[in-house]
């Protein structure tokens, strides 16, 4: 083969591969949801795909996103808590305390908001920047270091590749942008309804227990009214699938604090009043997932009640602080000791055991740990 | 022939004198910190005061003409300081009391105003409404900045400043606050914390902006260990003052925030 003949097979060669990459649109990511899930809504300027989950995996993971090098996502969100962190508040970088409890992430795909009583904060994307930038508190500690970053994933052996395969169409893949858009796909991804509950539905009459089936009925009657914000199919009034843009966000006041008689909440977390700076916000925040309950101990927006019998304690007391804030949909109840108990018990079925265990979520680094 | 030679001698004429009328002079407005009038920085100060951070932003920077009428700045993009809309103003060099900032600074605004000479300076702090809720991972330079994004009030640090006196400290980030909507569609905030700040007889080749930290946080109480921190809400009782300081907020300033200082 001549040498003119060679060139010009080589250009149609870089031709073709152009034109494979940036005029065939990628293949659609392909969703594995439960039966009874609908399919989340996606920003349109953040499609899903492997690529961009398994990039954003590495870097949920990996401790150099933080100032000293000793944090991660991971670690406040610890995949066997379901994503979670045991503690009543976490704990930054560099020591500095936050004023709320870390949230689960199983199935935050379907969050109408993000935190804990944000009414701006839509999209996952939005979120991520908080505690990697954050300053009160400090969390990760990137503010100003962005660059510091960008340079050593860019250095790295395996980030650049990564980048590319997540960000094929962009000659400069790593970036702050598509570091946010890659950690929001991964979260994106984490969705499981596998529990014993979910089992029950799908047609395994004896995936529940008695004890189990009658809490269930207590959790879903008027006269606990728990279903009123903690229903649907991922246990909160704060999912959604449908477009964006139209859904309201919902924050209720459960009674946890009455500082002053006129609802007040401590000075740190006083939820969507920070926003609105209207008292009948005092102490309003998010309904957030029931799902795996059981591993997410301790509970409330500051972790200040330790175990699910407190918590039912507190809600049949119609709120241990109540105020004129309080929600309407806690009223307060009466429960036998059986009752108690088959209520704790429906809620332990909530536990999703493969998803606290699921590889597809789990620490990339330490998988190559172990196989060394 | 004639009228014609005539007819573009004239038109020459008119074209020359209306280029002298229309001249542009490039521009540069310097900031300096200051305390009770004093030089502030994160090294030096009066007695124990150091500048702990100073980044601003700046926009619709005008001057006044000779003959009274006010002259749009128009800024020099493409600076990492400046884009067409906004200037970053960065005071603190990240050494001494101000660790953790950063090493660059930017002290001057620079552009072209029409006219020759200028004897007034008004300019707004903060970002303008259409800018200040964009993302900024894609935001344009100076918006990308992470220090200078509060994030979770989807919008911008429009200052940070900060001093401390001894051991004990106060800073202030001001920014829009109980803001509606959404982070990508925010209608409207309740509190934009804009201010426009004038100053008579401002020369440029001449003068320069002080910014008096003592003035800014009048009132506020510094605190040891812990700093007392400001972040605009006008409901935090000990960090009001400085809303008011700044003229952001109802009530009359004991002194002012900005002024203008004859250049020694």
């Amino acid at each position: 083969m001549g040498n003119v003949t060679r060139i010009a097979l080589g250009c149609v060669a870089i031709a073709v591969a152009a034109f494979v990459v940036y005029a065939v649109p990628p293949k659609p990511y392909q969703w594995t949801l439960p039966p009874h899930f609908p399919e989340p809504s996606v920003p349109e300027s953040n499609p899903m795909s492997t690529a961009k989950i398994e990039l954003g995996r590495h870097l949920f993971y990996d401790t150099r996103l933080s100032v000293n090098g000793s944090t991660s996502c991971a670690t406040c969100h610890r995949q066997e808590l379901a994503f979670t962190d045991g503690l009543a508040v976490s704990e930054g970088a560099t020591g500095e305390v936050t004023p709320r409890n870390s949230m689960s992430l199983v199935n935050v795909a379907y969050n109408t908001r993000q935190t804990w009583a944000n009414p701006l904060m839509v999209h996952l994307e939005d979120q991520i920047p908080v505690p990697l930038f954050g300053e009160v508190p400090v969390e990760m500690g990137l503010a100003g270091l962005e660059e510091h970053l960008i340079t050593e994933l860019a250095g790295d052996d395996t980030y650049p590749g990564l980048f590319r395969a997540a960000f094929p169409r962009e000659p400069s893949p790593v970036s702050v942008a598509n570091i946010v858009n890659a950690i929001a796909a991964f979260e994106r991804s984490i969705i499981s309804g596998r529990s014993a509950y979910d089992r029950y539905l799908e047609g395994d009459a004896e995936a529940l227990t008695a004890s189990e089936r009658r809490g269930m009925d207590l959790f879903f009657s008027e006269r606990l009214e728990c279903f009123h914000c903690h229903g649907g199919f991922n246990f909160t009034d704060s999912s959604t699938h449908g477009s964006d843009a139209l859904v309201s966000a919902v924050f209720h006041n459960t009674g946890l604090y009455n500082l002053d008689g006129r609802g007040r909440f401590p000075d740190n977390n006083r939820g969507l009043y920070e926003f609105t700076g209207d008292r009948r916000d005092d102490g309003l925040f998010k309904a957030p997932t029931l799902r795996n309950i059981a591993v997410t101990a301790p509970y409330m927006h500051d972790g200040s009640i330790a175990t699910l019998d407190e918590v039912i304690d507190h809600y049949a007391a119609g709120g241990r602080a109540r105020s004129r804030n309080t929600s309407e949909f806690v009223p307060g109840f009466v429960l036998t000791e059986v009752e108690r108990a088959d209520l704790v018990a429906f809620l332990e079925s909530l536990t999703d055991h493969e998803a606290l265990t699921d590889p597809r979520w789990a620490d990339p680094f330490a998988e190559t740990a172990e196989v060394k | 022939m004639r009228s014609v030679i005539q007819t573009l001698t004239g038109a020459l004429g008119v074209l020359l004198l209306t280029a002298c009328s229309e001249s542009k002079t490039p521009v540069s407005i310097v900031f300096s910190a200051v305390h009770d009038g004093a030089a502030l920085s994160c090294d030096d100060g009066p007695d124990a005061v150091r500048l702990i951070d100073m980044r601003f932003y700046v926009h619709d920077i005008e001057l006044q003409a000779a003959d009274g009428s006010w002259r749009l700045l128009d800024l020099d993009a493409g600076t990492p300081w400046q884009n067409e809309d906004v200037v970053l103003i960065d005071l603190e060099n990240g050494a001494g009391a101000c660790r953790g900032g950063s090493a660059q600074i930017n002290r001057a605004v620079t552009g072209v105003a029409e006219g020759g000479s200028f004897k007034g300076l008004r300019f707004t702090l903060g970002v303008p409404f259409e800018l200040n809720h964009s993302d900024p991972v894609r935001a344009q330079s100076p918006l990308h900045l992470t220090v200078m994004h509060w994030h979770w009030q989807a919008g911008y640090k429009f200052l940070r400043a900060g001093v401390r006196d001894g051991d004990t400290c106060a800073w202030l980030h001001l920014g829009s606050t109980q803001c509606q909507g959404m982070i990508g569609a925010i209608e409207a905030c309740r509190n934009p914390n804009r201010t426009t700040v004038t100053l008579e007889a401002f020369d440029p080749t001449a003068d320069v902006v002080a910014i008096d930290l003592a003035h800014l946080f009048a009132g506020v109480a510094l605190t040891a260990p812990q700093p007392r921190g400001c972040m605009s809400d006008p409901n935090d009782t000990p960090c009001a003052p400085v809303l008011v300081n700044l003229g952001v907020a109802a009530g009359a300033p004991s002194a002012p925030v900005f002024s203008r200082v004859r250049n020694g």
